[in-house]
């Protein structure tokens, strides 16, 4: 029995360790993994060389120094590209919620419906460099005539009504930036705002809960929201935001739904970095990997304009943006003839005086608390 | 390369064994030295060289010490491979700690050396100097064949994190030894144990450690859920290690020695130590204490003894002066138990376990930091210290979170689950459905392990660092 049970135990682990190592071996290489939305790991290159003629140990040095980055890149490769990886990521979420009942897998949790991110730490460096950068662009970019408005867009754990939850200390953060920037008058988005504002697998809002926010901002920038015919549209897919596709969680996904109006209908936007016109919103995105991204053709563009074909309120905006500016910069057109959007991290502060002459525009930094505490990329 | 990470696991161990079991036994120690320096040069290359001195040096100076045995001689040589495996591991471990610290004495600017710790040396070097005083003692004989001793030495399951393994314990073994389906499956079964223990408790532990101290709120309660985790966590990680270890021994025909016992049910730090990290602390005992006098000396001298050696022992963790402290804090209870504490321990039912596990909480915090302000700091929230509140709603969140798997380790750092399967073992049912339970069991752990190593990141051992 001693022995059955020893052959046997022999013969599952081994069987086991072996056939994962084969069938990882002989299955092709992916170049990138669709839910999570990134590259994979390719096999990394290994090149060595010794040169008799040099120092024999800064030769070794540097072959050691080649073989450590191969083994480390090669250590990668075999997490990336290992058999039925999606499904052991499954495994390990199912794991970590049934069995151990931890409250989060790595930092994301579920919560009616709605897919979270832990983001309870405050990040004062990068708060520190992206005031910082935001100063920057005021003092060296803008002109006296410019009107500065502020506005910072709470994440969706903001309005998480679970008292037991890890939350930023907002009410820190807001008083570490707005002392910085005390240069723009504030716009508190806060109460106009609602859980059910954002979507439920995705970190960005709904552009079509957003409508009564865009109105605010226009009026709180001394404008007048001039559009009419307000109609709310489906695109007719569901999608998984990124919290979902990083994650396991049984959830239908989002509806993707989008705002037109009669102002839009008579506009167009302008790439002015590669001088292009682009659909206002992009219905081929939907199917991509990032289908937020149909809002204003993607986020990741330096600066566009969106213009209405015929000018009418005689104002004009330039909005230093996030990708949160995507959805809400069609619904902003309601109160201007012509705005610009900046992305910062797509574009040089040099580069954008080729293209943004700045004389007495309404100027509004309208940046999410996810950007200025968790990333630090500004130009 | 870590035992815990994929490459090892699907890659290395699948490819070591196939060639290990195929080539006659005459070739199976080529094999595993070969795959040792393997193992060994995938994290550190270049110091692949450095290790092979110290063996080389071993080796010679074995076979001098035991050719020269008669006369003085055997002595010089001992004299010398000991030094030469002092001055390696002091140079790598220990130099920069000096010259800090005569910087700080002498007001001057000594420039530091700024070695990277070769990993393992301190594994490696005690080995090799036991070796040397174990030829030198007589118990036992140089070993004449260059393979077989570098195959001790860098022998990959524990060459390092350990056990340390004695020569004299595996020297028959390296001429001799016996692969069965039962060690290899027992070598199986320990491995898999041991890294459950690793990456289903340790790692995890390892996060809420790294979460307590991210926190820029703690309470009163994260800081006690700290420290357990803490010493939960540095326990699993070791023993979870030498499971590993001597697990991969079964397999390769090795019987290590074992390194843990349950040190949490201790009822006295004296006997915590002889349940924690068992190899170092007899190798203390067998090469340190006991040539000093250990306690067949004048009191006074038998203190100095005490001192001297959990000076060393604290040292030999980390070269800086919390791991100093860590090492006389433990010197000092063990003198008090000495000299009168110990018998009133033996009355004390309860109260004994909660002295010693508070007292290994505290040595853990100071363990843990090497800023000693900061250890200060954290025993002292233990306490309230700085006007902390004594719960808040983040710790809340991370109790909740991790009540389960705080659960799980204590239970699983008491003999009770090993108790309990073997009392079902011995009935005949249990014989009986252990045969298929206990095989897919096995199997299970290996796959939620590899489940977790794919969705994590790198995940090193703590002892590396010596």
């Amino acid at each position: 029995m001693n022995k059955f049970k020893s052959i046997f135990t022999i013969a599952l682990a081994f069987l086991f360790i072996f056939g994962f190592t084969f069938a990882s071996v002989i299955t092709p290489d992916k170049e990138i993994s669709v839910t999570e939305n990134s590259k994979l790991q390719q096999f990394p290159d290994l090149s060595l060389s010794f040169d008799f003629s040099k120092n024999i140990f800064s030769e070794l040095k540097n072959n050691s120094n080649s073989i450590k980055g191969f083994t480390e890149s090669f250590e990668k490769y075999t997490q990336h590209q290992f058999v039925l990886r999606d499904d052991f990521r499954k495994l390990k979420s199912d794991f970590v919620f049934d069995v151990y009942m931890q409250k989060d897998n790595n930092g994301y949790f579920m919560k009616n419906g709605y897919i979270f991110k832990n983001n309870n730490l405050l990040n004062l460096k990068n708060i520190e460099a992206n005031t910082d950068r935001i100063e920057f662009y005021y003092n060296n970019l803008l002109s006296e005539n410019n009107k500065v408005y502020l506005s910072i867009i709470p994440d969706k754990n903001y309005y998480l009504a679970d008292k037991t939850a890890l939350r930023l200390n907002y009410d820190r953060f807001y008083d570490i930036v707005l002392s910085k920037l005390d240069f723009a008058k504030y716009i508190d988005l806060s109460d106009k705002l609602t859980l059910d504002s954002y979507y439920l697998t995705d970190t960005h809002w709904r552009q079509e809960k957003i409508i009564n926010v865009a109105d605010f901002l226009i009026s709180e920038m001394g404008a007048e929201s001039t559009e009419d015919n307000v109609e709310i549209l489906s695109t007719n897919k569901r999608f998984n935001g990124i919290y979902a596709r990083q994650n396991f969680f049984e959830t239908d996904g989002d509806e993707m739904l989008y705002v037109t109006n009669s102002v839009l209908k008579d506009a167009f936007l302008f790439d002015n970095t590669e001088n292009v016109q682009m659909p206002i919103y992009n219905f081929d995105k939907i199917d991509s990997s990032e289908p937020y991204d149909m809002f204003m053709s993607s986020a990741k563009v330096g600066l566009v304009t969106l213009e209405r074909r015929e000018a009418t309120t005689g104002k004009e905006l330039i909005v230093f943006r996030d990708s949160f500016g995507s959805s809400i910069g069609p619904l902003l057109l309601s109160g201007y003839d012509k705005i610009t959007f900046i992305d910062t991290r797509q574009i040089l502060p040099a580069a954008i005086k080729n293209h943004v002459e700045f004389t007495n525009q309404d100027v509004l930094f309208l940046y999410s608390t996810t950007v200025l505490n968790d990333t630090n990329e500004f130009n | 390369m870590l035992f815990s990470s994929i490459p090892f696991l699907f890659y290395f161990l699948p490819i070591v064994i196939s060639v290990y079991f195929v080539v006659p036994f005459r070739f199976k120690n080529f094999v595993l030295l070969i795959s040792s320096l393997i193992f060994y040069g995938w994290g550190e290359p270049l110091y692949l060289i450095f290790m092979l001195i110290s063996i080389t040096q071993g080796y010679v100076f074995g076979l001098l010490i035991e050719k020269y045995k008669h006369s003085k001689w055997s002595k010089v040589f001992l004299t010398a491979s000991v030094l030469f495996s002092l001055i390696m591991l002091g140079v790598f471990k220990y130099a920069d700690f000096f010259i800090e610290n005569f910087n700080v004495l002498t007001g001057m600017s000594v420039v530091t050396l700024k070695l990277v710790l070769p990993i393992g040396i301190s594994f490696y070097t005690f080995q090799i100097l036991s070796y040397a005083v174990d030829v030198y003692r007589g118990d036992a004989s140089a070993q004449k064949n260059y393979i077989n001793l570098a195959a001790y030495i860098s022998m990959f399951p524990q060459l390092i994190a350990g056990p340390i393994v004695r020569y004299r314990d595996v020297a028959e073994q390296l001429d001799k030894r016996t692969h069965s389906f039962e060690k290899t499956s027992d070598g199986i079964r320990r491995f898999t144990v041991g890294l459950a223990k690793k990456i289903l408790i340790a790692n995890i532990l390892g996060e809420l450690v790294d979460a307590f101290k991210a926190s820029e709120e703690k309470s009163v309660l994260f800081f006690w859920i700290y420290g357990i985790a803490y010493m939960l966590h540095v326990y699993f990680d070791f023993s979870g290690y030498s499971d590993m270890a001597i697990g991969l021994g079964k397999i390769f025909g090795f019987d290590f020695m074992e390194n843990f016992n349950y040190p949490f049910i201790s009822a006295s730090i004296t006997e915590f130590w002889r349940r924690w990290h068992m190899s170092l602390g007899s190798w203390f005992r067998d090469y340190l204490y006991i040539p000093l006098g250990g306690n067949r000396v004048s009191k006074l001298r038998f203190l100095f003894n005490i001192f001297v050696v959990w000076m060393a022992t604290g040292f030999w963790h980390g070269a800086a002066w919390n791991f100093i402290l860590w090492g006389l804090f433990f010197a000092v209870f063990l003198i008090i138990e000495k000299l009168f504490l110990l018998k009133f321990l033996k009355k004390a039912n309860f109260f004994n376990h909660i002295y010693v596990l508070f007292l290994t909480l505290v040595s853990f915090i100071l363990f843990d930091n090497t800023s000693l302000k900061s250890a200060v700091y954290y025993i002292g929230g233990l306490f309230g210290a700085g006007n902390i509140d004594f719960v808040n709603s983040e710790t809340l969140y991370y109790l909740l979170s991790y009540a389960v798997l705080l659960f799980v380790a204590v239970i699983g750092c008491t003999p009770l689950p090993k108790l309990c399967y073997s009392k079902v073992g011995k009935t005949s049912v249990g014989k009986n459905v252990y045969c298929i339970i206990e095989p897919l069991l096995i199997l299970g752990i290996l796959v939620i392990c590899t489940a977790f190593l794919i969705d994590g990141s790198f995940n090193p051992f703590l002892y590396f660092r010596f």
